[in-house]
């Protein structure tokens, strides 16, 4: 194929020109967004165009859908055209683990997963069939799930469908700033014990093994229970700040192998302060382990949030989380399945998919692991 | 005045086993522009010396015992606050180390690594600092420059390696280069090109180079003076010349008679026996009576203090041999100067 037709197919259809050749997770993944998105914006064109006046969540969705669409294609242009680019400049190591990770065809599945369903998340606003919280007549009720309620009805005839994609929101954004807190966090305080050592060393350790000995569950309730009501942000900030030691560990034990490496030596005889030479030069060198404690930390958190709210600890309803829809569903298990049992399986699916993609970085980023 | 001046300096390490006295009362000096070779085996303080130079002996374990000094440029290192001694580092003092292939790291390329010293201590745009880059690599021979500029460590060889360690010391004209072992882990076709790369960059730009070394052979290429070392202290020092063709302490005299010559082959080689005594528990009197076969009581008696060969000050040797009053009490009990 010439470079011209690529790029003309690159502009119709993004996505196209990569999966013929064989790139079937990022062309599969660029293609089926700019499709999907454009059926979101062809068909919810009225819930598009009031969204931008609407509240934030609203805007974020549409938003989203502009910047999933101009993204897929400028990334598709921009990725035809730069190959001849790509084959002169240097070989980064994360160039390496990409190439790893593209053979693990499990870990490409997991991640495109994962992409979808924060997308599915982000534009929720767009495509939900009904309001969550919207309770509908009392006949209603416990329908089973049929062409009109895709996923059945719950006890206050909410749909189901609905209630979860919102859930997901709930789940992915807690998973996703409870890891961004303790991933930076634990990386700072880990990079420090282990760089500076000393009392530093001493007293970071001694809190993160205070930390590790208490129960994880009892803990958080402990917490929570502290306070009076239970926000989003509450639980984000609990999970963050109780997750960061795990990581603060594994730094804490590169960075002491590091520490005696030649290079973090001559960045000293080079007169680099260690803020510097922490930031620039030994962080980044403990950003894989870093990596995939977070993928697989994200998994976790979101279990942990489920666990919270199915013990009614979590967001006060009617707030979706796919926990407390857990919780809810539990009293109609014989009669009403389809309540508890797709977002449980909404669960295991996204926290199966961030562990297979965690697995996968670990094996891509670990040179001895590379085949 | 000297450039470079160490008077006493003893740098000591607190370990399990007791205080390991690593460099035990070393005193040297290094002119403007002059190369002085620091040799001898492993384990007797010679690259602890050069650490502590930089002030780059970890605190703990390591400590630089009060009363050592080294003055650079007049300016006394043990006492400068950490800002000036961080614009010194790199700057003033460049040091290139043994392993050129753990010397960068290896997430960033490096041009990256050079153009973050030029910016950190010349004030260079990054545009400038590319250039100035760009240039260095092409100074010290790497071909395609421009295009190396973007690799990353690992897709270099050893030899290319040093040579942008090499660029990056000199990258903002250090008065002084430290050079441990830059040549150990190279073959020896590139440990060739290496060592004339350094003598040529340092006859261009001027500047005192330290290199230390375990190899006669680069001392005898490129040195101008020797410091021979031995249990954490100086035990002769002298020009190359003096040093490799009259050696007068047992020890200097030990290390060139090992060396194998080219076409010895059927040859045992000449070791000096025995090993390094430990750094916790350095023998009395003098360091190295148990293995050397001039021995004698006066020397588990009392340490020698290096003392004058010929009567000069700058050619010296810590070796009872020659003592005066030995000379003469013992009536020429060996010849000072002739290996056995």
């Amino acid at each position: 194929m010439t470079d011209r037709s690529r790029l003309a197919l690159s502009a119709l259809l993004p996505g196209l020109p990569q999966l013929v050749v064989g790139r079937w997770g990022v062309g599969g993944l660029g293609l089926t967004v700019w499709v999907a998105f454009l059926a979101v914006l062809l068909t919810r064109w009225a819930r598009f165009a009031a969204g931008w006046g609407g509240p934030l969540d609203h805007q974020i969705a549409s938003l989203t859908v502009v910047a999933g669409l101009l993204g897929t294609w400028g990334w598709s242009m921009f990725d035809v055209s730069r190959q001849a680019e790509l084959e002169r400049s240097g070989i980064s190591q994360w160039r390496l683990a990409a190439e790893a990770f593209k053979k693990n065809r499990i870990a490409v599945i997991g991640a495109v997963v994962i992409v979808w369903v924060y997308l599915i998340a982000l534009v929720t606003p767009l495509i939900a069939p009904y309001d969550p919280a919207m309770q509908g007549p009392l006949m209603g009720r416990l329908v089973a799930p049929s062409g009109e309620f895709l996923l059945g009805t719950d006890h206050l005839s909410r749909d189901v469908f609905s209630r979860m994609m919102y859930g997901a929101r709930i789940s992915l954004s807690i998973g996703f700033v409870a890891v961004g807190i303790s991933v930076t966090i634990g990386t700072l305080l880990g990079a420090m014990a282990g760089y500076l050592g000393g009392w530093i060393d001493a007293v970071v350790m001694r809190f993160v093994d205070m930390v590790i000995s208490f129960p994880r569950l009892v803990l958080l309730i402990a917490i929570v229970a502290l306070f009076d009501t239970q926000s989003i942000f509450l639980i984000m900030a609990v999970l963050g700040f109780t997750q960061w030691p795990g990581t603060a560990r594994i730094v804490r034990g590169e960075v002491l192998s590091l520490r005696e490496q030649e290079f973090v030596e001559a960045t000293r005889a080079l007169g680099f302060s260690r803020r510097r030479i922490i930031l620039r030069h030994v962080i980044p060198n403990v950003l894989a382990p870093v990596i995939v404690t977070a993928t697989l930390g994200i998994g976790n958190v979101i279990v942990l949030e489920a666990g919270l709210s199915f013990l009614g600890l979590g967001l006060q309803p009617p707030t979706p989380s796919w926990g407390s829809m857990v919780a809810d569903g539990r009293n109609f298990l014989l009669n009403a399945w389809w309540i508890s049992t797709f977002p449980g399986l909404a669960i295991v699916l996204t926290v199966v998919a961030f562990n297979l993609v965690g697995d996968g970085l670990r094996d891509a980023l670990d040179p001895r692991l590379r085949a | 005045m000297p450039l470079l001046e160490v008077t006493d300096l003893r740098t000591y390490f607190t370990t399990d086993a007791g205080v390991a006295r690593a460099v035990d009362g070393v005193s040297l000096q290094v002119g403007v522009g002059e190369t002085l070779g620091i040799v001898g085996e492993s384990g007797c303080g010679k690259t602890v010396t050069a650490l502590s130079v930089l002030r780059l002996i970890s605190s703990p374990p390591g400590e630089i015992v009060a009363g050592s000094s080294i003055r650079f440029n007049d300016e006394e290192l043990l006492e400068v606050e950490p800002a000036r001694l961080r614009e010194i580092r790199g700057n003033e003092i460049s040091m290139i180390f043994q392993e050129p292939m753990t010397s960068l790291n290896p997430v960033f390329t490096v041009g990256y690594q050079i153009q973050e010293v030029l910016r950190l201590h010349r004030g260079l745009s990054k545009r400038e600092a590319r250039a100035a880059g760009v240039a260095l690599l092409a100074e010290v021979g790497i071909p395609e420059p421009d295009q190396r500029f973007d690799a990353y460590p690992h897709q270099m060889s050893g030899g290319m390696l040093q040579r942008v360690m090499i660029a990056i010391a000199l990258s903002c004209e250090p008065s002084l280069l430290i050079a441990d072992e830059p040549t150990t882990a190279l073959d020896v076709t590139i440990q060739a090109q290496i060592l004339d790369l350094l003598v040529e960059m340092q006859r261009v730009r001027g500047m005192a180079l330290l290199l230390i070394t375990h190899d006669l052979g680069v001392i005898a290429e490129v040195c101008d003076r020797v410091v021979v070392m031995y249990g954490g202290q100086i035990v002769e020092t002298g020009t190359t010349e003096e040093i490799l063709t009259r050696p007068q302490h047992p020890y200097t005299q030990g290390l060139l008679a090992s060396l194998p010559g080219i076409g010895d082959r059927d040859v045992r080689l000449n070791p000096i026996p025995g090993t390094v005594p430990s750094a916790v528990d350095w023998p009395d009197g003098c360091r190295f009576r148990d293995r050397c076969s001039f021995a004698w009581e006066r020397c588990a008696e009392s340490a020698p203090d290096l003392l004058p060969v010929d009567g000069r000050s700058s050619r010296s040797a810590r070796c009872w041999l020659l003592d005066p009053d030995e000379a003469a009490g013992r009536g020429a009990h060996v010849t000072p100067g002739e290996p056995t």
